[in-house]
């Protein structure tokens, strides 16, 4: 792994005032965001790299509310009702209310840019993207692996991801996350969490030899 | 109402909202060093895009071909729009009522879109907060990147107030908490989410989008149908592009490495079903006429930020679109008649908007050229003595026209040299301060023949203003030539550079003037063409750009423009120039004429040679390189822009501490002259050849009240 590049992602990433913490391994990333995330509920991206660090059960052994958004997983309806009979819209409906009042949101990385200091987060019908965008903290866990030089190789990355796992040009969402969510529309005075996420925090596992955080 | 009457309402109006004047003279101060400090962490970008947007424009409709079905395989309904009337159809008949939140677009505002879905009984909510103040408020909004900035935090907490219940403090922080709140009650009840793009990719079929505040993420990730309107000029061939234009957007328009969000969407969000309109409104007829520059812009408002009549007027300056790039816009997309309205006459020709463009867009050009067809509407009296600048020498033609208007229609000012209009005289102002005509023109008083010089020999082009009203800076040019011993020639029948027929839109008058001056001076056979006009060595050297396409003239013009040169860059190549025998025993600071500057790359030389001075210390004052207001016509048509403007550079000069003024063309001199004895300002101006003249010769010569002694003689 080139530490030089993880070192100017870090620096990219920090100036976009992306909170960053480094990890030697899956375990120690646990460990970190244990550190970090100290309420809940926490809504975990459909993602098989975090699925893999069993994050959902560290949280719940906690005694942090946590549960899986998107995929088969549909949070429970407050009001009761059975998931297996609610359409599509509703399904959606749901996971937006659930995602609504939810502390934190953890996803994977397709890639992060080091020049630009970005997150790079690649979906296909699932709903990261909406689990980066509506809680009020964001956390990523990604390998450093991930890392490109530049946005452009980030998307490169993308598009090889893309053709491997769904043999098509490119997934249906990217987000490029710089930083967390601001507004400057109330005299000029900057502000976090207008619409999205006021905190946005990344825990980088330098784990040699492992591509990680291929979430597609 | 006549376009020029709207027009010079919308001066008025311009003028009158203080409030937003002070706005957007904080906006720039605040974001100038950002954005530059940015674009040089970011050198590539404004190279790379444009080469990307060149392509785009010239395989658009192939492109568009592209993007389409690429987009349809994606999943998207692709809907292409032939005129604004079409888009506003289909997207009528696709929203049948309900909650609509619409993030800022472009091509929405051009559609004028937010109206008529609130007309067929749509709630529409605008959910950038800025644009939501403003909406709640009934506020109109004072600048595109912050709309609300101008309003009170007290009264922002009072709006949010009266929508939420209760009592918000006046804090932006808790402010933007409970706004946070009551937009998310409306993203989770959203019927219909509309955006803009920033780009689209034609490969993959993406729709590339950038934002600080999320909201256009929570639109793509929440709206049950999510449409899209984008004009078909944000197409791009590859994603890698797109991204590219989105991340140079944030660079340069708010001065940020990049935009907190770039959304790529290359297909809709199940269940929710994505629609892509493909606004066509304008754009073919812009490639037609070969106004694909316009179709390069992506709206980061980069030009505005130093336009000095955007600066002065705001949104009055442009339609649909802001600025002069607006004024394109709108000719294409709207009318040549809104083209008048919204200011196509108001374009100083400064170019301070090419520097600032990442895409390098030549508006001031563009507007030149379409000002062509504003020529047969011109007024009676502008006509005719735009026709006489072709039958004489620089302004001869026009002269008796220009003497008769002092003598019966003026009131001289012995003071101040000049004289003004005893009531207006059309659209010119009666406080203007006119200079005098001089008895006998700079050109009739040369001798016909030339002394011969050791080396060199030059031509010097005298230009209309040092020919017609400033000899004495005529006067103090060739005598610095002849003192360094080079041979100077004056042709007796040089012609006007042609800008002042340019501007106004007579380019068959300009271009006849043109072609006499290059075969003119070809037949002087001078190694360098000499002039002390910046405006004059501007347009000589863009005679190739002028005659482009045509054969006979293309060439010529090409080694014409190749040996036109500013005095000062002549001077500094001389050895003698140095040897000085006097003094300048003052402090002087220099104003860059837009057209030395910007124009000829020309900043170096003036002030090497000032500070080479003995006795003469430089005083730099802030924003140099800023337009003095004069623009030729301008400054007659539009004297309280050209005044406005004008005060701005006199508190810059007032800054430097400065006891003279020196710069490198006769228009700004005639102009400043002007401004600063209205700012009851007593600095001297003077051409930087004067200055020069003075110290080399030694010749004490006197200067009175800003105008040397020697002016008066003629």
């Amino acid at each position: 792994m080139d530490g030089r590049l993880v070192e100017k992602a870090v620096k990219s990433l920090e100036e976009r005032g992306i909170r960053v913490c480094l990890a030697d391994s899956g375990a120690g990333a646990l460990e970190m965001i244990g550190e970090i995330i100290r309420s809940g509920p926490v809504a975990l991206s459909n993602d098989e790299y975090i699925a893999g660090l069993g994050l959902c059960q560290m949280l719940r052994a906690g005694k942090i509310e946590a549960f899986v958004a998107g995929g088969d997983t549909v949070p429970r309806d407050p009001a009761g009702g059975e998931s297996e009979s609610l359409s599509k819209a509703d399904r959606r409906d749901r996971l937006a209310r659930a995602l609504e009042g939810a502390a934190w949101g953890v996803t994977g990385a397709a890639a992060i840019a080091a020049d630009t200091g970005s997150i790079l987060i690649m979906e296909e019908g699932g709903c990261s993207h909406l689990v980066s965008a509506l809680p009020p903290a964001h956390l990523v866990v990604a390998g450093a692996g991930c890392i490109t030089p530049t946005l452009g190789e980030a998307l490169s990355r993308c598009r090889q991801l893309s053709r491997r796992s769904l043999n098509r040009p490119l997934a249906g969402r990217i987000s490029i996350i710089s930083g967390p969510s601001m507004t400057a529309d109330i005299q000029g005075v900057p502000v976090k969490g207008m619409h999205g996420p006021l905190e946005v925090h990344l825990v980088l596992v330098r784990e040699e030899g492992k591509e990680a955080g291929a979430a597609v | 109402m006549r376009p020029d009457q709207v027009l010079r309402y919308r001066i008025e109006r311009g003028l009158s909202d203080k409030t937003a004047s002070s706005i957007r003279s904080l906006l720039r101060m605040a974001s100038k060093i950002r954005i530059s400090g940015c674009v040089g962490r970011w050198p590539e970008l404004a190279g790379q895009v444009r080469e990307i947007k060149e392509k785009s424009a010239a395989g658009l409709e192939s492109l568009l071909e592209q993007a389409a079905s690429r987009m349809e395989k994606n999943g998207f309904r692709v809907f292409r729009a032939a005129t604004n009337r079409e888009a506003l159809d289909y997207i009528s008949g696709l929203v049948a009522g309900g909650l609509v939140i619409k993030s800022k677009s472009n091509a929405a505002k051009e559609i004028g879109l937010a109206r008529v879905l609130e007309e067929k009984g749509c709630r529409v909510v605008e959910s950038d907060l800025g644009d939501r103040i403003c909406q709640l408020g009934n506020i109109t909004p004072a600048h595109p990147i912050g709309p609300a900035i101008h309003v009170p935090v007290d009264r922002v907490a009072q709006i949010f107030s009266n929508e939420l219940g209760g009592k918000i403090p006046a804090d932006p922080s808790e402010i933007v908490g409970a706004a946070r709140k009551l937009f998310r009650r409306n993203f989770l009840q959203m019927d219909v989410g509309i955006t803009g793009a920033n780009a689209i990719a034609a490969d993959t079929g993406s729709v590339v989008l950038t934002e600080n505040e999320g909201n256009i993420r929570l639109i793509a990730g929440l709206a049950p149908v999510h449409i899209v309107v984008a004009g078909i000029e944000k197409i791009v061939p590859t994603l890698e592009d797109a991204v590219k234009v989105a991340h140079t957007a944030a660079v340069y328009g708010a001065g940020q490495d990049i935009g907190t969000y770039i959304t790529v969407i290359t297909g809709p969000a199940e269940p929710a079903e994505v629609y892509v309109v493909l606004l066509e409104q304008g754009r073919w007829e812009a490639l037609r006429e070969n106004f694909e520059e316009t179709l390069y812009c992506i709206n980061c408002g980069s030009c505005l930020m130093e336009c000095p009549v955007y600066l002065e007027i705001g949104e009055n300056y442009g339609s649909r679109y802001v600025g002069g790039i607006g004024v394109l816009q709108s000719t294409f997309r709207e009318s040549f008649q809104k083209a008048l309205e919204s200011g196509l006459d108001l374009c100083l020709n400064c170019k301070t908007c090419i520097n600032r463009c990442p895409v390098k867009i030549d508006t001031p050009r563009h507007i030149l050229r379409l000002r062509r067809k504003a020529a047969p509407g011109r007024p009676p009296a502008e006509k005719i003595l735009l026709g006489r600048q072709k039958a004489g020498p620089q302004g001869e033609g026009a002269a008796f026209l220009i003497r008769g208007a002092e003598r019966l229609l003026g009131k001289r000012d012995e003071a101040l040299h000049g004289w003004r209009l005893r009531r207006p005289l059309g659209s010119v102002d009666c406080r203007r301060l006119m200079p005098s005509a001089t008895k006998k023109t700079f050109l009739a008083g040369q001798r016909g023949f030339t002394l011969p010089g050791a080396g060199t020999r030059v031509a010097f082009f005298t230009g209309c203003l040092i020919n017609l009203f400033c000899g004495e800076i005529g006067d103090s040019a060739l005598s610095l030539l002849r003192r360094l011993g080079v041979e100077a020639a004056v042709p007796r029948r040089q012609m006007c550079c042609s800008m002042p027929n340019l501007a106004a839109g007579d380019w068959e008058g300009a271009l006849a003037m043109i072609t006499a001056n290059i075969d003119l001076f070809e037949r002087e056979g001078a190694d360098a063409v000499v002039t002390a006009c910046a405006t004059c060595g501007s347009t000589l050297r863009e005679y190739p750009v002028l005659l482009d396409g045509d054969p006979r003239w293309h060439a010529r013009a090409v080694s014409f423009a190749g040996r036109v040169m500013d005095i000062t860059v002549f001077l500094s190549g001389l050895p003698g120039i140095k040897n000085f025998r006097g003094e300048f025993p003052s402090s002087v600071t220099y104003h860059d004429p837009c057209h030395l500057a910007r124009a000829q790359g020309v900043r170096e030389e003036p002030r090497a040679l000032l500070a080479g001075i003995p006795g003469l210390k430089l005083a730099e004052m802030s924003d140099p390189d800023a337009c003095c207001g004069f623009g030729g016509a301008f400054s007659l048509k539009f004297y309280q822009l050209a005044c406005g403007i004008g005060s701005k550079k006199a508190a810059s000069i007032a800054g430097s501490g400065a006891d003279t003024v020196s710069t490198g063309c006769p228009g700004c001199v005639v102009h400043l002259r002007d401004v600063l004895q209205r700012e009851g300002m007593k600095l001297k101006v003077m051409h930087t050849v004067e200055i020069l003249e003075k110290a080399l010769t030694g010749n004490r010569g006197g200067v009175r009240d800003g105008r040397p002694a020697g002016g008066k003689s003629r």
